[in-house]
């Protein structure tokens, strides 16, 4: 049973009643996964009556980021190649694209390079799914979205902190919430039901030391962090450098010189990476 | 009757001035099991490692000639051996320090005293270890070879009824000819998430995944969904591959080239063949006699250029 | 190009498009970095909206940018000795990436 999340600020509250609603089908399918007898072909039949979302999730998944750019052609064939948890995670990050965008400029960015990142860690790193880690990295500032949208005048008072105080937008929120948006990460995980993988990522991302089951997929997300910060591409609150943890790169089993690596791939595929956007042909009727 | 972790024997040496350590070591397998090699001397013993590598290194830091840090570093720097598991057997004394565990790539360490059954299990553990690391394809990151042998023998050994299917990709050789090892690479990938999406479908049920190499794939299922699950792959798989095509091809329904003869060839769109044994009732004795089966099975699956399965109906 | 709310506009962005009167005529032309007067000035016309140019990529992949922008993303972390070294095997990266670069005759 989750509750509300009280802040710090008396009487500022996150409640869950006011979370981003979730394309319907979401929902659908996600009862129907939990029958072992559903096909894929019948998740992506669901998922194809929302023509709109079917067309910007096949957007998304056919950028470098996900291991196969301009191979897939319907959502079945993306399930069928990155698998559920993937294309759930795609769902959510493109259902709240909107939202995203007019709340805090440039974090869709932020999110899809750091999706681009960690997918790269990872397959440094040797992980087996890559396109599980690049989810990881794709949703990892969801909590800031909720707080901006739900608290406004806090979100505005985490913002001025960054600019006279020079703090990180995670340290602000400390600050002005009482807590980061790795807890607010992880009370929306719990209640959109994301696996356990994705979960420890978004809420132990900004210290991966101190995850417990998967500290490889916080781990890689944390890195990803860091690497879109280097190139500043999008804007995740502040102009800051994450604080790498050393204990992230031995999760991981990489060294520095693997980060090259890494580096190489962004700046490769970033130009095409940046094109995964939603303009007004994509909007959603009604909304601008 | 103990557990049986490998599927041949292994074969280890123990690098120690110790007679006791020696003795221990050599007591507690069986010679068919683990057979030691007892060297006493660093020097000596780089020789033998070199020439013969063991699958296990035990070193004891006791070694006068040379110290344990410096077999471990000289063994690990040579990229050959790079995967020999190295363990290192300290006493107390050897506590007192911290160990630079980046410097000294030892996979795991001993401290006197310890008791036999601590020893055994860590060597196990070790073995276990290494051998599903180097096993692991680097490209789709299945489970190899080993793995592959040593789950079907598990099976066969538990009379477990089970389906083996192997699979593989006709006209690979000719898209990799034409399109090179990079995107022959991202059809492998396509392929081993095709077969591990389907089959990771059937939930709740017993199944496996493994890549043997190149464009051979293996996956264990229960023997009442095994057709199903062909049939799953295949559609999965014809309705994909197109995909990674360029379009001329693509209408074209292949790949047509000309020869240096001037002969024209055409190779059709690649497609999955997938011969499937069955072990019922405890037929099977033994992995090779799946395979030797299934070999037999995936000329008649071949001889149709088009994606199929071929099903061992044959029932004793 | 973007189209984002003028509350959300940031002192260093650029116009995408002229602000124009109603009449068309563009009173503050395109390419003119906003500065806080600048954005101040536009909420008093009442303007909402702005369309900013959106060269993200470019900075982002432009290795000399990247050398010099580093001093201002780790200012912060100048104490930790870890970071130093981070921040050093990065200038030494991003360095070599430009002069490959230059020497390619790109421009970085």
């Amino acid at each position: 049973m989750e509750e509300d999340l009280k802040t710090s600020a008396k009487g500022q509250i996150l409640s869950i009643r006011d979370l981003p609603t979730l394309p319907k089908v979401l929902d659908e399918v996600s009862r129907l996964v939990q029958n072992p007898n559903t096909s894929i072909e019948a998740i992506a039949k669901v998922i194809a009556r929302d023509q709109v979302l079917s067309a910007k999730v096949l957007k998304m998944v056919n950028s470098p980021v996900y291991g196969f750019p301009g191979r897939i052609s319907s959502i079945q064939h993306s399930l069928v190649l990155l698998g559920f948890n993937v294309i759930r995670g795609v769902i959510i990050s493109t259902s709240v694209f909107d939202i995203m965008s007019s709340t805090m400029v440039g974090l869709w960015e932020h999110s899809v390079g750091c999706a681009l990142a960690t997918g790269l860690v990872a397959r440094q790193a040797k992980l087996k799914d890559p396109e599980e880690y690049s989810v990881c990295g794709l949703l990892h500032d969801l909590g800031k979205v909720v707080a901006a949208v739900q608290l406004p005048e806090l979100h505005k008072a985490v913002g001025e902190a960054v600019r006279t105080q020079d703090l990180r937008w995670f340290e602000a929120e400390k600050a002005v919430l009482g807590f980061g948006h790795d807890r607010i990460n992880a009370w929306l995980a719990d209640h959109w039901h994301l696996p356990p993988t994705i979960k420890e990522a978004m809420s132990s991302h900004h210290h991966p030391e101190r995850a417990q089951r998967y500290p490889q997929h916080a781990a890689a997300a944390h890195v990803g962090d860091f690497i879109v910060r280097v190139f500043e591409y999008g804007n995740g609150g502040d102009d800051q450098a994450v604080p790498l943890s050393p204990q992230a790169l031995k999760i991981l089993g990489i060294s520095l010189s693997d980060l090259d690596v890494v580096l190489d791939g962004f700046a490769e595929n970033l130009s095409e990476v940046s094109g995964v956007t939603f303009g007004p042909e994509d909007a959603v009727p009604g909304k601008g | 009757m103990s557990l049986k972790l490998f599927h041949r024997q292994q074969r280890g040496i123990l690098l120690s001035p110790d007679p006791e350590l020696a003795a221990l070591f050599l007591g507690l397998w069986d010679n068919q099991e683990v057979e030691w090699t007892v060297i006493t001397q660093g020097r000596r013993a780089m020789e033998v490692i070199f020439n013969e590598p063991p699958d296990i290194l035990i070193v004891d830091n006791r070694l006068d000639d040379m110290p344990s840090a410096e077999v471990a570093g000289i063994v690990k720097s040579e990229n050959v051996y790079r995967q020999l598991p190295v363990i290192l057997c300290l006493d107390q004394r050897d506590m007192q320090d911290e160990w630079n565990w980046n410097e000294i790539e030892a996979d795991d360490f001993l401290v006197r005293p310890f008791t036999g059954r601590e020893a055994k299990e860590r060597v196990h553990l070790t073995l276990c270890r290494a051998s599903r690391a180097m096993d692991a394809n680097p490209l789709t990151k299945l489970p190899g070879n080993t793995s592959i042998i040593q789950r079907i023998q598990d099976l066969i050994d538990r009379q477990d009824d089970f389906a083996l299917a192997y699979c593989d990709l006709d006209y690979f050789k000719s898209f990799n000819d034409k399109y090179g090892f990079s995107r022959g690479d991202e059809v492998l990938m396509m392929t081993a998430r095709v077969i591990v999406n389907i089959i990771r479908g059937f939930t709740g049920r017993r199944t496996f995944v493994g890549h043997v190499g190149g464009d051979d794939f293996v996956f264990i299922v229960p023997a009442d969904i095994a057709e199903e699950a062909c049939q799953r792959v295949v559609a999965a798989f014809d309705d994909i591959v197109p995909h990674f095509y360029d379009s001329d091809d693509r209408e074209a329904g292949g790949i047509i080239s000309t020869d240096r003869q001037g002969e024209v060839r055409t190779f059709p769109l690649m497609a999955v063949s997938i011969a499937v044994v069955f072990n019922t009732d405890g037929r099977l004795k033994h992995f090779g006699e799946a395979s030797a089966i299934a070999m037999g099975l995936k000329k008649k699956a071949k001889e149709n250029p088009k994606s199929c399965y071929v099903l061992d109906r044959r029932t004793e | 190009m973007q189209k984002i709310p003028l509350s959300l506009a940031q002192p260093g962005m650029k116009l995408a498009k002229p602000i124009t009167k109603a009449n068309g005529m563009p009173i503050i032309a395109a390419g003119v970095e906003l500065s806080e007067s600048l954005i101040s000035k536009l909420d008093g016309m009442g303007i909402d909206k702005v369309f900013i140019v959106g060269d993200a990529v470019a900075a982002s992949q432009n290795p000399t940018e990247r050398v010099t922008r580093l001093d201002h993303l780790f200012r912060r972390l100048g104490d930790d000795p870890f970071m130093a070294q981070v921040k050093r095997h990065l200038r030494e990266y991003f360095t070599i990436k430009a002069a490959a670069d230059a020497a390619a005759g790109e421009k970085g």
